[in-house]
């Protein structure tokens, strides 16, 4: 049956194979697009066939790519492959989730996959970005260590405002209780670098979104693109 | 008594000043209820703890009243108190005969409608002795009631709802009454805490503006496509694009280069540009390129991009290119690619027909690759590959705008050799190499959109702004 489609599908002229996926593509994106206007059935459709549409395929890509072979290396060797046959264990373990008095079951390898995935997170969170970034806010703030000049001066100003920052936003992060009694210097100082440091995090919050906003507008004006060019093509070449 | 109001200190009736404080008595009349001991206004006809009536004669025997020549004027309510205080037995006169009074309307009104009433459970009632109640319940209980109450009548009527009573309200009626509602609209006293700032309410968009708004947004999506290079471009790489530029060019035709795709289709027009002119180039320069990705909307895209390019289905075809596939996981798939190439694909090199990796000029350790390029659009992602990777691997990574801010310290702490954003890198690369300039992530585009922004913070901050509010 598959050699059938397989086969029907290589009867296609290419040209028409590609006109029709353009014009899918150009009816989804204008799906998608009806959001403007409001939350629409035509966009709840093609949000639905999104997300299908991407089930669909990682789970054929996972059993064509990582279950099949393992399942067929276990069948053809299984005293030599037998460590296989405890992963696919596992693997049933978890669809047993569905099943009501079997689904504790589910939870041996659930705590196995998220106590793997936390320990390599946690250890890589910590030797692979806690160590080196705190390594490198630990600068010299000397011009001369960057050799001078401008150049220099440029690189010792920078350094200097990535620690000032650095502190100044671990100061808006202190908790203390508010007094009716004259507070302390060091906290007064404290609150005050606190606030400036509440400044410093918009600011890179703002850097975050301007960046996002940025990314979705370059995400749109390519499907505006597709739309002109690529679909209009398509509707220009249209013999009527 | 008068009790003071400073000190609580119960002086003598006549007393104009606090015998312990001196606080001046002049306004400190109360009435004392008689029940509780609680302290109310000489007005007040109800006791405001226990709700007991204060001109009940009891009552009226304890009112606390100011000396003669400072009490205020006398009220009804306070000129009554007096006089029963000298005859006790009076009151309890007056209310049998209130009763008796209300027992015979109540019978006159029985009468008018032909309905017995019902026997005073008072009336008839004899001293009871045990000896008494022992022999009342060895006889009939309902013995001599038949007589005042005929059952079979009353059973034989049909039902009949009872009069509504008359709902005129009385004096003490309205005076609880009044009482209640100056309690329950009485506000509470706010302090200063308890003050709550409303945050300022800005005003909303009119909906002719918030048409111009989105019809110059969406114009300005067009602008790239409609009219490529209508602003002036940038033909000088910035820096991070030149180093990766750099970098990439100095590999020779022997080099072997792994990419990571890491973003999926919905920023794909973002990252598809920069990657496809980077695998142009590499195959072009004749390096062996492998592909993998832990995501399969990733490989997906990997598979879409080669066959739609000439030049990279022709490195496909000759082997120069190569996918590997899918590596599960995140953190687990690439800790297990940093340990061995081999242990990662060994599975699909095996049995998989279409995945068919030939892993025999592939570098056995991720140390055997020249250079790593990631392609993302997820910070998560993106940390996982810097923090799975050993100390010695430094990527390269070509991110999304979205994701470029969260990386750039990855940047300056040396874990990355060059990061660059999708949509800046794609014009510096197009115009670097003097190819065609495409529309998607053209700079005048991003001008457009920044003139789009401009004119939305200025029309959104130059709107009137009502103030807080404070309540």
């Amino acid at each position: 049956m598959l050699e059938g489609i397989q086969n029907l599908f290589a009867a296609i002229p290419a040209t028409y194979l590609h006109a029709a996926g353009t014009w899918l593509a150009a009816i989804l994106t204008l799906l998608v697009l009806s959001y403007i206007v409001g939350y629409m059935p035509l966009y709840r459709l093609a949000g639905h066939l999104f997300i299908g549409v991407s089930a669909g395929y990682a789970a054929g890509l996972a059993w064509h790519t990582v279950l099949w072979p393992r399942l067929v290396l276990l069948i053809s060797g299984p005293a030599q492959h037998w460590i296989y046959a405890v992963f696919f264990a596992l693997g049933l373990l978890l669809l047993t989730r569905g099943i009501g008095p079997l689904s504790g079951l589910a939870d041996l390898p659930m705590a196995l996959l998220f106590g793997v995935g936390a320990a390599l997170a946690l250890v890589g969170a910590a030797m692979g970005t806690l160590v080196p970034q705190v390594g490198v806010t630990i600068a010299s703030l000397s011009p001369a260590s960057y050799g001078g000049g401008a150049a220099g001066w440029a690189l010792a100003i920078d350094a200097a405002l990535l620690l000032v920052g650095t502190l100044l936003v671990f100061a808006s992060f202190h908790h203390t209780q508010a007094s009716e009694e004259r507070p302390a210097p060091g906290l007064r100082l404290l609150s005050r670098a606190g606030i400036v440091g509440r400044k410093v995090l918009y600011v890179a919050i703002g850097a975050l979104f301007s960046g996002a906003l940025i990314s979705f507008y370059t995400v749109l004006a390519g499907r505006i693109q597709f739309l002109i060019s690529d679909w209009g093509a398509a509707i220009a070449g249209m013999r009527f | 008594m008068i009790v003071c109001p400073n000190c609580q200190h119960q002086n003598h009736v006549q007393a104009s000043h606090c015998a312990q404080c001196g606080q001046s008595l002049s306004d400190a009349v109360y009435r004392v209820c008689p029940s509780c001991g609680a302290l109310n206004p000489i007005d007040g006809q109800f006791c405001q703890r226990c709700l007991t009536d204060l001109t009940a004669p009891a009552a009226q025997a304890q009112p606390a009243p100011a000396p003669p020549d400072m009490a205020p004027e006398p009220t009804p309510i306070e000129s009554a108190p007096a006089e029963p205080a000298a005859q006790p037995a009076k009151p309890n006169t007056k209310k049998r005969e209130a009763k008796r009074k209300k027992r015979r309307d109540r019978k006159e009104r029985a009468a008018q409608r032909d309905i017995a009433p019902l026997p005073d459970p008072a009336e008839g009632r004899q001293p009871q002795s045990p000896e008494n109640g022992l022999a009342e319940l060895g006889g009939d209980p309902l013995a001599g009631v038949s007589d005042v109450l005929p059952l079979e009548t009353a059973v034989a009527l049909p039902h009949r709802g009872s009069p509504p009573a008359e709902l005129r309200s009385g004096h003490d009626e309205q005076e609880d009454a009044r009482l209640f509602s100056s309690l329950a609209s009485e506000p509470a006293p706010l302090t200063a805490a308890a003050q709550q700032v409303l945050p300022p309410v800005r005003a909303e968009l009119p909906r002719w503006l918030k048409l111009v708004l989105a019809l110059m947004l969406l114009l300005a999506a067009c602008i790239p496509t409609l009219s490529p290079g209508w602003l002036p471009t940038p033909t000088t790489p910035s820096a991070g694009t030149n180093a990766m530029l750099s970098a990439l060019s100095s590999l020779g035709s022997d080099a072997q280069v792994l990419v990571a795709y890491e973003y999926g289709p919905d920023h794909a027009a973002e990252l598809d540009p920069v990657a496809q002119r980077v695998l142009e180039q590499l195959a072009d320069q004749g390096v062996r390129i492998h592909l993998l990705s832990t995501e399969p909307s990733g490989l997906g895209l990997a598979e879409r991009m080669l066959h739609g390019s000439d030049s990279l289905q022709g490195g496909l075809d000759r082997g120069q290119i190569q996918v590997l596939g899918l590596l599960p996981g995140r953190e687990i798939g690439v800790r297990t690619l940093m340990r061995s190439v081999e242990s990662a694909f060994r599975m699909q090199t095996v049995t998989s027909e279409t995945h068919a990796a030939d892993l025999t000029h592939t570098p056995t350790r991720i140390s055997g690759f020249d250079h790593v390029i990631l392609l993302g659009d997820d910070s998560r992602a993106m940390r996982a590959w810097i923090e799975q990777a050993p100390p010695t691997l430094h990527p390269l990574a070509i991110v999304t705008a979205q994701v470029y801010p969260a990386l750039v310290p990855y940047e300056a702490s040396g874990q990355l050799v060059t990061l660059v954003q999708g949509p800046t890198a794609a014009i510096e690369l197009q115009a670097s190499t003097s190819s065609r300039i495409t529309a998607t992530g053209a700079t005048d585009g991003l001008a457009a959109l920044f003139l789009v922004v401009l004119c939305v913070a200025i029309l959104a901050n130059v709107l009137p702004v009502k103030p807080g509010k404070t309540r």
